[in-house]
């Protein structure tokens, strides 16, 4: 198996499914909160905060986040592995 | 369980980074191989995959809700320095452009869900390394992924501990709020190891 279907996965998920992502709070958010700590103040605001796209509402913004944090992240695993296309198909692991 | 800005004082936030650099600096050194040989292309597709899975929240329990790790997946298909290479790349991109994680923070995140969770992961891993059956193997996945999940929860609450939280109180409830998040994180690291692996078998990973 090369790791295109991986890869393949990653996007179908990220664009198809994450907006349907739960938006409860997880783990550690939740025992925060019980334990009545505060939320504390976003210090620093990222370009996409919540992976939703500024100025874009909805399922969408979130689809549209996914396909840029997959793309970003498969960017830098290539360079990482040596930037090759190849590194992908080449018995790919 | 990704730790936001606001919640580490300074100095766990240093320890953190103290931490987290050498440890990432280490890891790309012993994945040269992995990265470079035959497993280059596993990496990139499991990297993409762990951090497309990790968007993918579900409920838990009452009005709480948790995604898989991927730390155990990663650890069985890649081996456990380049696992801690994929997350870190994970939580990096996921602080730097969704603001999930500090960035003050991400040196504790780092440490707590790439390195603890990998190394639990890895070390329960080696316990099932002699020639086991297929389900004897897929339990001992199985039990990594949930131990990584447990072990990595407990560090989360310690860092939070020295960082001006009750230890007895926020340790007992991380654990508790993650032992169905674990059950989850086995049942799909059983599941997709077993589709990648059957698909093209790197049991050596398993066996070293």
């Amino acid at each position: 198996m090369t790791s295109t279907p991986l890869v393949v996965a990653a996007f179908g998920l990220a664009i198809a499914i994450a907006p349907w992502a739960s938006q409860a709070p997880d783990g550690l958010e939740r025992v925060a909160s019980d334990l009545g700590h505060a939320d504390p103040p976003a210090a620093v605001v990222a370009p996409a905060q919540g992976y939703r796209m500024p100025g874009i509402e909805g399922g969408l913004s979130t689809s549209l986040s996914g396909l840029a944090g997959v793309a970003v992240v498969l960017g830098l695993a290539m360079l990482m592995v040596g930037g090759r296309r190849s590194a992908i198909r080449a018995n790919a692991g | 369980m990704h730790i936001p800005d606001g919640r580490l004082c300074p100095l766990t936030i240093y320890a953190g980074w103290a931490i987290a650099a050498p440890l990432v600096v280490i890891a790309w050194c012993r994945s040269q191989t992995t990265l470079r040989g035959d497993r280059g292309g596993m990496f990139v597709g499991i990297t993409t995959l762990i951090f497309a899975v990790q968007m993918l929240n579900v409920p838990i329990a009452s009005g709480t809700s948790g995604h898989v790790v991927g730390a155990a997946l990663a650890a069985i298909v890649l081996g456990p320095w380049a696992a801690v290479l994929a997350l870190a790349v994970v939580l990096t991109v996921q602080a730097l452009v969704f603001g999930d994680g500090g960035l003050a923070a991400l040196g504790c995140n780092i440490v707590v869900l790439a390195g603890v969770a990998t190394t639990a992961a890895h070390l329960v891993l080696r316990g099932g390394r002699q020639d086991i059956g297929r389900f004897a193997g897929m339990l001992v996945a199985a039990a990594a992924a949930w131990v990584s999940v447990m072990v990595a929860a407990a560090t989360c609450a310690l860092a939070l501990a020295s960082s001006g939280w009750h230890v007895g109180a926020v340790l007992p409830a991380m654990l508790e709020t993650h032992v169905v998040a674990g059950l989850i994180e086995a049942i799909a690291t059983v599941i997709a190891a077993q589709v990648i692996l059957a698909a093209r078998p790197l049991q050596p990973v398993l066996a070293r």
